[in-house]
């Protein structure tokens, strides 16, 4: 299978000492381009860890990871700008819009941030944020957006810049069960489009993981189980 | 009902907060101590605060006692016994050798150094200041005297003064008659010390041997008198006991009626001349002239002792009284004055001590209360600047504590227990910072006592070392620590509240701020600004007189302008001028978007100057950096003001008036004699006098007008300034010189409109010039204002065209002035000064050097001005670099989120860093500079309220002309401290950005 992302053996742990604390203990896990996976696991076992680690936010004690090409694991994340900038999208519970710019600008701010010039980058933002359907709120500031509204900005952000693997921590804590289906909806839609974008998603709900293309079980710092059937039946 | 039960209680709760008490300090310290970089803005707020309000009221302190040992030196005796009955009352006496015995029985007392009979103004008898019975008594007055070696008819005994200022009397010159012991001992002592020329009389017998007689310098001066010249007769008028009939002549006066007889005195003999330029309160202006009491004959005496108007003149050793306030040397002064009173006399003679500075310390606490106001309403804008850092600290403390606070609430602290915690560690920090603020003021006073000029310090003459009094003290603890506490209160209940709704809606509707209130203060303002420009422009000549009042005529208004419309200017400007600031990074946006610089990051400056921190950033760098610009501005100013002051005393290096008319060759050779013993050259001096002529014009022989002739070496030699003919003074001299004419004031009306004057000269020979207008003077340094301003100002050409090149050169006049060249520093000229005083022709010198001594610490307002502008200039600048860590932090803990967020979607660091220093930096720089040109427009306001104060205190000090603020602008000084400024901001935006952007990403944006 051709894969997008390769996780091996990712040791994480937090503190020193007595009160240290091992959150990933060897995880091993892959995506193939396109695919849709949710991430699951009891509160606290380390899932947004794994996440950021991924996402070159936070530095791993051990182990490797590839995303499309780009290998890393141990570099901290101020060294990891071109993988955030080219390679993976952020997608959070809280938006993490800037709030004093309209939608169009957040958007567009992104792409000149990893180098676009200013006209393409705007042509691009517009194009992105058509693709989530909000070409008519591009001028709207987030406070002006519903929850649903807002998160679609920030996916239109993730993808502006035609990056291959969208990382969403909860991205549906924040807003109800309908504008959730929208949103993974949404996802789907993006999966499937001729990008081949993938997405990894961290979820509490079991009914929107159960739509996606395949689930991830994080228990006791290892990826447990990653298809449903097995997962639920060990989880439940 | 409920009251009882509280009060029931009340001991209970009392106890068990008793007893929580030290554990809650502990805890309150213990946090305090652990969040002491989030207390640091709050100690600079409260510190601020405390240092100023600190210093002004040690400040006056200190003024109060240099004040009252200045007057001190100028009294002769430090008390008075007067009889305790009026005229014609019990326990009295007329015998003239029993007062003078009790003397003895005062002598006996350690504390006093001599005792004299004297007699002068009659007995007070305890009536206070604005009673009628304080105009009652009166001094023994000067009727008459005739010369035999000069001619003194034409000095007169009436003092025009003596109506305009200070108590009214009936304007006579006052005599004081000093019995024998005044000739020794420390009487004697303090006379000499004052006089001028000649010897103080050596004992009693010799003062009556002598027949002498001592005179203030300016009688001696308009009598041209000098030591040993002899009085043919010198006539006063003493007022008597009436009782038994009056022998004399009755007068009435006011609603009182005296009984007055006249003395006349022959063949006295001036023995000495003293000093009456001192100038003290109103109530010593008047000096008398001093006869020995014993040259009156005997029966005399014994009337004058009647009427009240003998006394005894006793000393103290001054050195032995206690210095460190007004209060407690009054209070020791008042001891001694008890146990004066204890004494029992001889013949059950019953009198009454006074210390003679008791009216002396009413004046100066009224005089002291119009300075505290002054010095307070200089100081507020620094006490506004402390409490908005205190605001703003108090803000960054409570945005970092939102986690800690969240906890606290999660784990059931209510709101109560969180408040309590919250003002707890506050309460630590701000007693801190007062404390600190205290005892910086206590160390800054005498540093601000001693500057004798803006951020020039020297020592001064009087050594005082001020202090507080406890409830004072615990005044600055109450203002300050409190202050601080209210607002934490305020402010932390309004932010748990948010909190706590936020929790529920996280939308919370912010109220708009009254921006209608900001542009109404800053019209205002601006009103005010016009106003005190116009006036300036006036001043300076460069607009007609007509807009002498500004735009505001009614005086009223125009006070309540002067005093409130630098203050509306500046809060309202600062406010409507940092919404201009906030904007300054959007506009950089539009300004280099395109550019390498920007085009990447320029987006994220879009609306940035919405964000709450980066308005009070503006805000506060507008507010300090004006203050700073007014400070340096004023303080500038102050000092070209005492400079003016003394040019306009001394006229050049020095002033010399002779006892006649001289030349100009013999004056140089004077003058090159009294060089001796200093590095200066006799070629290096220049002289010049100002030749007073009489001329009138063509045709109209009873117009004469006093015309002054401003030789060529004037230029040089007169310290000239643009205040003289309003402009530059070069110019206007030029015109002169090429046949011009200047008016006075009092002229303006017959010549203003005239292009062209022909004028004669009035007796002499019949020369005749045609003159052209120049304009109006307002002054020539070194001459007396209040007459030239009666009189015309022409050049050289014209004096030698009108009495030909012979008396040109041969001119005699009695002041010349003197420049004593690239030598003649401040020692050279004080050295050359006395040299010349002790010449025999000379009568007087003054030295630009010692009038500006006199005035440097003024800045043309009152004693310290430029030690406040200084603290003033200090504080603000400390405040603008202190604030603007503050507000990078605050910025940046605001929008640590933001920029963690900008780094997750793909911004490197660097592109971070340069998104907030140009963000941060351009709202700095523009700030900066609006707060500048803020400065500029106050430094204009404030000299509106400077020139009414000005006005109050040199009419307090009896000054008839009034200096000029013309601004001066020091923008050398203040690109200095912008750059300073600048450069700090620099290194804490590059310290707190460098943090923000190393700090751990995913936590900030899991959204703590
Ligand atoms: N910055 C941190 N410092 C210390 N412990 C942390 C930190 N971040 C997370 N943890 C701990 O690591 C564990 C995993 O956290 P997290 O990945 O957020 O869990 P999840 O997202 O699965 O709920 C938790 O027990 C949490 O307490
Ligand atoms: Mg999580």
């Amino acid at each position: 299978m051709e894969t997008l992302l390769s996780v091996k053996d990712l040791h994480h742990g937090f503190g020193a000492g007595g009160t240290r604390l091992e959150v990933l203990t060897g995880v091993d896990f892959e995506v193939a381009p396109g695919e849709l996976v949710a991430l699951m696991g009891p509160s606290g076992c380390g899932k947004s860890t794994l996440l950021n680690i991924i996402g070159g936010l936070l530095a791993a004690d051990s182990g490797t990871i590839d995303a499309n090409g780009c290998a890393y694991g141990q570099p901290p994340p101020h060294a990891l700008v071109e993988l955030r900038r080219a390679t993976i999208g952020w997608i959070f519970q809280d938006f993490h819009l800037l709030p004093h710019l309209s939608a169009l600008d957040n958007v567009t701010l992104a792409l000149e941030l990893a180098g676009a010039a200013p006209p393409d980058a705007e042509q691009h933002a517009a194009a992105a944020l058509e693709r989530v359907g909000l070409a008519d709120r591009a001028q709207h500031r987030p406070d002006e957006l519903s929850g649903g509204q807002a998160q679609r900005v920030a996916i239109a952000r993730a993808i502006a810049g035609d990056r291959k693997l969208l990382l969403a921590d909860e991205p549906t804590g924040n807003l109800d069960v309908a504008t959730s289906r929208e949103i993974l909806e949404l996802f789907h839609e993006l999966c499937a489009g001729d990008s081949e974008l993938s997405i990894l998603m961290v979820t509490h709900d079991a009914a929107l993981a159960a739509r996606a293309d395949r689930m991830l079980l994080l228990r006791d710092g290892r990826v447990a189980a990653s298809d449903v059937e097995s997962a639920w039946g060990e989880a439940v | 009902m409920k009251l009882r039960e509280k009060l029931a209680r009340a001991p209970s709760r009392m106890q068990a907060a008793a007893q929580e008490f030290p554990d809650r300090t502990r805890l309150a310290l213990l946090s305090a101590w652990r969040g002491r970089s989030r207390g640091l803005a709050v100690f600079a707020g409260v510190f601020l605060a405390s240092l100023v309000i600190t210093t002004v009221l040690v400040y006056g302190s200190g003024l109060m006692q240099i004040f009252f040992l200045n007057y001190l030196d100028d009294e002769y005796y430090d008390f008075r016994m007067d009889f305790h009955t009026d005229i014609g009352g019990k326990g009295r006496t007329v015998d003239v050798a029993l007062l003078e015995s009790y003397c003895a029985e005062y002598e006996a007392l350690p504390e006093i150094t001599d005792c004299a009979v004297a007699a002068g103004r009659q007995g007070g008898h305890g009536a206070g200041w604005f009673t009628e019975a304080y105009l009652k008594p009166q001094p023994l007055e000067l009727q008459a005297w005739e010369g035999r070696d000069s001619d003194w008819s034409n000095v007169s005994v009436f003092l025009f003064e003596g109506n305009e200022e200070g108590p009214p009397t009936r304007g006579y010159r006052p005599l004081r008659l000093l019995g024998p012991s005044a000739y020794d001992g420390e009487l004697a002592e303090r006379h000499a010390s004052r006089l001028l020329r000649g010897e103080w009389p050596d004992g009693g017998a010799a003062a009556v041997e002598q027949r002498s007689v001592s005179l203030p310098s300016q009688v001696a001066s308009m009598a041209d008198a000098t030591v040993g010249d002899q009085l043919a007769s010198l006539t006063f008028t003493y007022d008597t006991d009436a009782s038994k009939g009056c022998q004399g002549e009755e007068v009435f006066w006011q609603q009182f009626s005296y009984c007055r007889v006249s003395v006349t005195l022959e063949n006295l003999t001036i023995s000495s001349i003293f000093d009456d330029t001192i100038v003290t309160s109103p109530i010593t202006s008047q000096q008398p002239v001093f006869i020995p009491w014993e040259l009156v004959p005997v029966e005399n005496r014994s009337a004058i002792i009647a009427g009240d108007h003998a006394y005894l003149a006793l000393t103290i050793d001054r050195t032995a009284l206690p210095t460190e306030s007004t209060d407690s040397a009054e209070k020791e002064l008042d001891r001694i004055q008890r146990s004066l009173d204890s004494v029992a006399l001889e013949g059950e003679t019953n009198l009454d001590g006074t210390h003679v500075i008791k009216d002396l310390l009413s004046w100066l606490r009224i005089q002291n209360y119009f300075i505290q106001i002054f010095n307070y309403i200089v100081m507020i804008p620094i006490i506004v600047l402390s409490v908005s850092v205190l605001l703003y600290g108090l803000l960054l403390s409570l945005e970092q504590r939102r986690r800690e606070i969240a906890i606290h609430r999660v784990i059931g602290g209510g709101p109560d227990a969180l408040l309590r915690m919250v003002l707890g560690e506050l309460g630590i920090v701000a007693f801190c910072a007062w404390l600190a603020g205290y005892l910086l003021a206590l160390l800054a006073v005498p540093l601000i006592l001693n500057a004798v000029g803006f951020m020039q310090f020297r020592p001064g003459e009087y050594n005082v070392s001020p202090s507080l009094g406890l409830l004072a003290t615990l005044a600055t603890l109450v203002v300050t620590v409190g202050l601080a506490l209210l607002f934490g209160r305020s402010r932390t209940r309004d932010f748990l509240e948010q909190e706590i709704s936020e929790g529920v809606q996280r939308v919370v509707v912010k109220p708009q701020p009254r921006y209608w209130l900001h542009w109404l203060l800053f019209g205002v303002g601006l009103i005010a600004l016009s106003d005190s420009y116009i006036e300036s422009l006036v001043n300076d000549g460069r607009l007609a007189d007509d807009w002498e009042k500004g735009i505001i005529s009614n005086p009223v208004l125009n006070g309540i302008f002067a005093v409130l419309g630098p203050f509306l200017l500046w809060i309202g400007g600062a406010l409507v001028l940092a919404r201009l600031g906030a904007m300054a990074p959007g506009m950089m946006q539009r300004l280099l978007g395109r550019t390498a610089a920007l085009r990447d990051i320029g987006r994220g400056l879009r609306g940035s100057g919405s964000a709450e921190g980066v308005g009070k950033l503006a805000l506060i760098m507008l507010l300090t950096l004006s203050i700073v610009t007014m400070a340096a501005v004023q303080g500038y100013t102050g000092m070209a003001v005492d400079e003016r002051t003394a040019s306009l005393a001394a006229g050049g290096d020095l002033k010399v008036e002779f006892q006649q008319p001289l030349d100009h060759a013999t004056v140089l050779a004077t003058v090159s004699v009294a060089l001796e013993g200093t590095d200066i050259a006799a070629d290096d001096i220049q002289l010049v006098s100002v030749p007073l002529i009489a001329m009138h014009p063509a045709g109209d022989e009873y117009s004469v007008y006093q015309t002054w002739v401003l030789l060529d070496g004037s230029r040089e030699v007169v310290r000239w300034d643009r205040q003289a003919f309003g402009g530059d003074p070069g110019k206007t001299l030029d015109r002169l010189a090429v046949g011009g004419f200047s008016y006075g004031e009092q002229l303006e009306f017959s010549l203003g409109k005239q292009p062209q004057l022909m004028l004669n000269l009035t007796g002499g020979t019949p020369g005749q010039v045609t003159l052209s207008n120049v304009g109006e003077h307002t002054w020539h340094p070194g001459l007396d204002a209040d007459i030239t301003t009666g009189g015309i100002f022409i050049g050289e050409t014209s004096f030698r065209t009108l009495v030909g090149d012979g008396a040109v050169d041969a001119w005699r006049e009695t002041t010349w002035f003197v420049e004593l060249g690239p030598q003649g520093d401040a020692e050279a000229q004080s050295a050359v000064a006395r040299a010349l005083a002790f010449d025999s022709s000379v009568s007087k010198v003054t030295s630009w050097h010692e009038e500006h001594r006199e005035v440097e610490r003024n800045g043309g307002l009152v004693f310290g001005t430029l030690g406040l502008l200084t603290l003033q200039f200090a504080v603000a600048t400390i405040a603008a670099v202190a604030s603007s860590f503050v507000f990078l932090s605050l910025v940046l803990t605001q929008r640590k989120r933001e920029l963690a967020i900008l780094q997750a979607i793909g911004a490197s660091e660097w592109q971070v860093g340069r998104l907030v220093l140009f963000e941060i930096m351009s709202i700095t720089v523009v700030s900066m500079l609006l707060g500048t040109l803020l400065g500029v427009g106050i430094s204009y306001a404030f000299n509106g309220m400077f020139s009414l104060f000005g006005l109050i205190f040199q009419s307090f000090g009896g000054a008839s002309t009034t200096v000029d603020r013309t601004l001066i602008w020091p923008w050398g000084e203040l690109l200095v401290i912008g750059l300073a400024v600048l450069a700090v901001v620099m290194l804490a935006l590059v310290w707190t950005t460098a943090r923000a952007t190393r700090s751990d990403l995913a936590r900030i944006l899991k959204g703590e």
